[in-house]
């Protein structure tokens, strides 16, 4: 920091009119339109925007990451201490990077080598700008403990894939801060990780901020992280900043048409399901008691069991009514995902009861098993894998009525194909399109229109909104909300935060470890938090409001 | 399940549709071309026997190794005369049917089979699957070409048991690739989301695991089709598959092997057929996995651009 070549009163990082293109058959496309953004020493600056905003492509261009072609840089200047980095030769802007500019990444298992311990990886990067001999395992040492990790004499010597998301993520952090960087761009950081990871590690990277004065270059799509770390935000929209200030300012006093309405997605904002009375007497949906998939641990080439078990789900209760939102919670691992598998029969259960409408499901056979798959349904995560990519959409939607033969005649299928597009917003004409034809928010609401087509009872949604871009996922929600009035469906929505749960879910159940820690109505999850781990669940999940200051 | 897919479309459907595939195939010239060969093949493995078996089979010993390019004995003898003096060209021609017939039948066995095996031994695993597996190991760590020795020693060596000797040894290669792919297959969501919706798993195997395997298994078929011709060659060589006077392309390279330093057309021909032969289908091949994969078929709709 001490040979900082930039005068005072410049800025240390200045992105002036950047353009960028991509040719693709379709015609050129234009990821980023004349951006412009500063970034001061000590300061945190999030760019704020919708997958395809070309919030990532203007970091790509800063740090030299563009393939040209199919990229091409059409013009603009990104200044470092008063240099045009774009115009730099490549040698110098080598020697730059990594030194002065660094960058860490969403996907930290991609962008860590398997095959090496990550304290060479770490050391790797020192070597490479001069550092030699013992000072390179100090260094090494010192930065893990910096970030963190326990026990880092110890850990360096660990392979990748021995650390967990969130650690991985903190020895990316450790690399990147090797050399001191005065620039620390930080490419959705913690997107893959768990609410409580997320909030250690943007506490850590703001700790770090502090400390070295570096400036942080944060590009997220989550308006909670912003609201957590950022100082400034400038929101992009298809390519263009459409709106730069103070957070406050943002959050507060959005001027922009786009930036107002992407306030008004923020998940956890509107009015709570009030309380549903009176309707003990109907028969519940489900009926769950001490539900349990033990997964046994064998080892050797034989398979031997060791007697011993993972318990992915362990005792779980729970009933679900006619006409109610269940909202099940919990971070990876919690079990929440083999027990939507297991209601689903995709898995066996190892123990416990599970009763539908008063039948055991365990049990079901090849004829009630059939009928029970037509009143239970599923949305999965992944838009992108859930739809079988050599179906047109018409196939997709159709098939249900191809295994259930006596639900819809062939002569209307057509016909309620464009019906169940119509009630999920799409038109009659995608029928006869493919799923990569569409974007993720609308293959879902295909997903949703498959899940309709049998005319279920229940619909487990699992993670169903997870993948998508925050005001996508809201318009999601708002669908399956209207969807459950229109039809009186009932849904098991699986999340792995809070916010998500609250807009649309009457109870709520908090799960961790394959156990359930706390139930109740969403107001008493939300107001009056009982368990310690839902509270460090409610403190984690960054919520974007920003207290106004006078 | 075929007549499942087909009323649930609109009649005038299979014309329109067969115009833009061949004007799919017309943007792609390479495949063109190709499909134009094959054809060619085809006619000739079909007609040629009737139309050519004289000229293929009388022997004219005054021109013995006779020079391709030259015209003084007539059209027949363009591409010269092998060593008992008959003509190169009624000879391959003639030599298409048994050539490929034989890797066709063998190839389409050999992948028929090996694909049912391979989809129960991926989608069924279990102890099943590892017998299905261990069988595959034991038929390919026994020598191919041994095994095909052994079995037409003891059985007559006729067209037949050379298709069901070259079927059997090249199962594994479908049979493993077919695991493998299911494997990864079922562990998709939309097969867990027909799973969801009640699909038995004859259809969760043939809607939507299959479709998805199938170019892979094209491709390696296109492929295999050379390499079975030159074992068939191979045998035809040692004495116990084609018999002459009965022909094969591999059959003409190995027997024009002894004349290579000497009358190099012999051999060059037939291999040249069965390079083109091998090259038409497996441009071919690649042509129909991206028509047929949604994804990719843009590739072609956009027209022949001179890149």
């Amino acid at each position: 920091m001490t040979d900082s070549t930039a005068a005072s009163g410049e800025h240390l990082l200045e992105v002036r009119n950047l353009s960028v293109d991509f040719h693709t058959t379709h015609g050129d496309v234009h990821a980023v339109r004349n951006v412009s953004f500063h970034l001061d020493r000590g300061e945190t600056l999030a760019i704020l925007g919708e997958s395809g905003s070309g919030k990532s492509v203007s970091a790509s261009a800063i740090m030299n990451l563009i393939d040209c072609p199919p990229g091409n840089i059409l013009g603009g200047e990104v200044l470092y201490g008063g240099r045009d980095l774009l115009r730099m030769p490549v040698d110098e802007r080598r020697d730059l990077q990594g030194r002065k500019i660094a960058m860490i990444f969403q996907d930290t298992l991609a962008h860590l080598n398997p095959v090496y311990s990550i304290g060479w990886q770490i050391g790797e990067a020192l070597r490479a700008h001069g550092v030699s001999g013992k000072a390179v395992r100090e260094r090494t040492l010192e930065l893990l403990g910096r970030v963190d990790i326990p026990d880092p004499s110890r850990r360096a010597d660990d392979y990748p894939h021995q650390f967990s998301g969130g650690q991985r993520q903190r020895v990316m952090i450790a690399m990147a801060l090797a050399l001191r960087p005065e620039i620390l761009i930080a490419d959705e950081p913690t997107t893959a990780l768990d609410v409580t990871v997320q909030a250690q590690i943007l506490k850590l990277l703001e700790e770090l901020r502090t400390e070295t004065g570096m400036g942080l270059l944060l590009i997220t799509h989550d308006l909670g992280v912003v609201a957590e770390v950022a100082e400034r935000v400038a929101v992009m929209q298809a390519g263009e900043i459409v709106e730069t200030g103070p957070i406050r300012e943002i959050f507060n006093r959005p001027k922009h048409a786009y930036t107002q309405r992407l306030m008004g997605t923020i998940p956890g904002r509107g009015a709570l399901v009030e309380d549903a009375q009176g309707e003990d007497r109907a028969q519940p949906l489900f009926e769950v008691r001490g539900l349990a998939k033990h997964y046994p641990i064998t080892k050797g080439m034989f398979r031997r069991d060791t007697g011993e078990v993972v318990k992915a789900v362990d005792g779980v209760d729970f009933v679900l009514m006619p006409g109610e939102v269940l909202g099940i919670v919990g971070e990876s691992g919690s079990g929440k995902s083999t027990l939507a598998r297991t209601l689903l029969k995709l898995e066996t259960p190892s123990g416990g009861t599970a009763h539908y409408r008063g039948e055991d499901i365990v049990t079901l056979e090849r004829d009630t098993l059939f009928a029970y798959r037509r009143k239970v349904q599923a949305v999965f995560q992944d838009p992108y894998s859930s739809l079988n990519p050599r179906m047109n959409v018409f196939e997709l939607i159709a098939e249900a009525w191809r295994i259930h033969r006596n639900v819809v005649p062939r002569e209307e299928w057509r016909q309620r194909v464009d019906d169940l597009l119509d009630k999920v917003g799409m038109r009659p004409d995608h029928a006869r399109r493919y799923p990569h034809q569409f974007s993720g928010g609308q293959r879902q609401r295909i997903a949703i229109a498959r899940a309709l087509a049998l005319e279920p009872e229940v619909i487990i949604c699992d993670e169903a909104v997870s993948a998508l871009d925050v005001s996508i996922q809201a318009q999601v929600i708002k669908l399956l909300a209207d969807l459950r009035d229109r039809l009186g469906l009932s849904y098991i929505f699986i999340a792995h935060d809070l916010p998500v749960i609250h807009d649309i879910a009457d109870r709520v159940m908090v799960m961790k470890d394959g156990k359930v820690v706390e139930t109740g109505t969403v107001r008493q999850i939300f107001e009056a938090p009982a368990h310690s781990y839902t509270q460090a669940l409610l403190k984690a999940s960054p919520v974007p409001e920003i207290a106004e200051v006078a | 399940m075929a007549s499942d897919v087909a009323p649930s479309k609109p009649v005038a459907e299979p014309d329109s549709q067969r115009a833009s595939y061949l004007r799919l195939l017309w943007n792609d010239k390479f495949a063109f071309v190709s499909a134009f060969w094959l054809l060619l093949m085809l006619a000739c493995a079909l007609l040629a026997p009737m139309l050519l078996d004289g000229p293929a089979t009388t022997m004219n010993l005054s021109a013995r190794n006779a020079a391709p390019f030259e015209l003084e004995r007539g059209f027949a003898f363009i591409l010269g005369a092998d060593a008992l003096g008959r003509s190169i060209l009624a000879r391959l021609a003639v030599a298409a049917q048994n050539t490929i017939g034989i890797a066709v039948a063998a190839v389409a066995c050999a992948m028929i089979i090996g694909a049912c095996f391979g989809l129960i031994a991926g989608y069924v695993g279990g102890w099943i699957g590892g017998l299905i597996m261990r069988l595959a190991d034991i038929i390919m760590s026994f020598p191919s070409l041994l095994l095909a020795v052994v079995v037409l020693y003891i059985f007559e060596p006729s067209v037949f048991s050379m298709i069901a000797v070259l079927a059997f040894t090249r199962i594994p290669l479908y049979l493993r690739t077919t695991r493998a792919e299911v494997l990864e297959m079922r562990e998709r969501v939309f097969v867990a989301a027909a799973k969801v919706m009640g699909a038995s798993s004859g259809r969760i195997l043939g809607r939507h695991i299959l479709p998805l395997v199938v170019p892979t298994l094209i491709t390696i078929a296109t492929l295999d089709f050379a390499f079975v011709m030159l074992v068939e060659s191979a045998l035809s060589f040692l004495g116990i598959g084609i018999q002459p006077p009965d022909m094969t392309w591999g059959l003409m390279v190995a027997q024009g092997r002894n004349y290579l330093g000497s009358a190099w057309w012999l051999a060059f021909w037939p291999g040249l057929m069965i390079i083109l032969t091998t090259m038409s289908l497996n441009l071919l091949s690649s042509w129909l996995r991206t028509v047929n994969d949604p994804e990719q078929r843009w590739r072609l709709e956009i027209g022949s651009r001179s890149d």
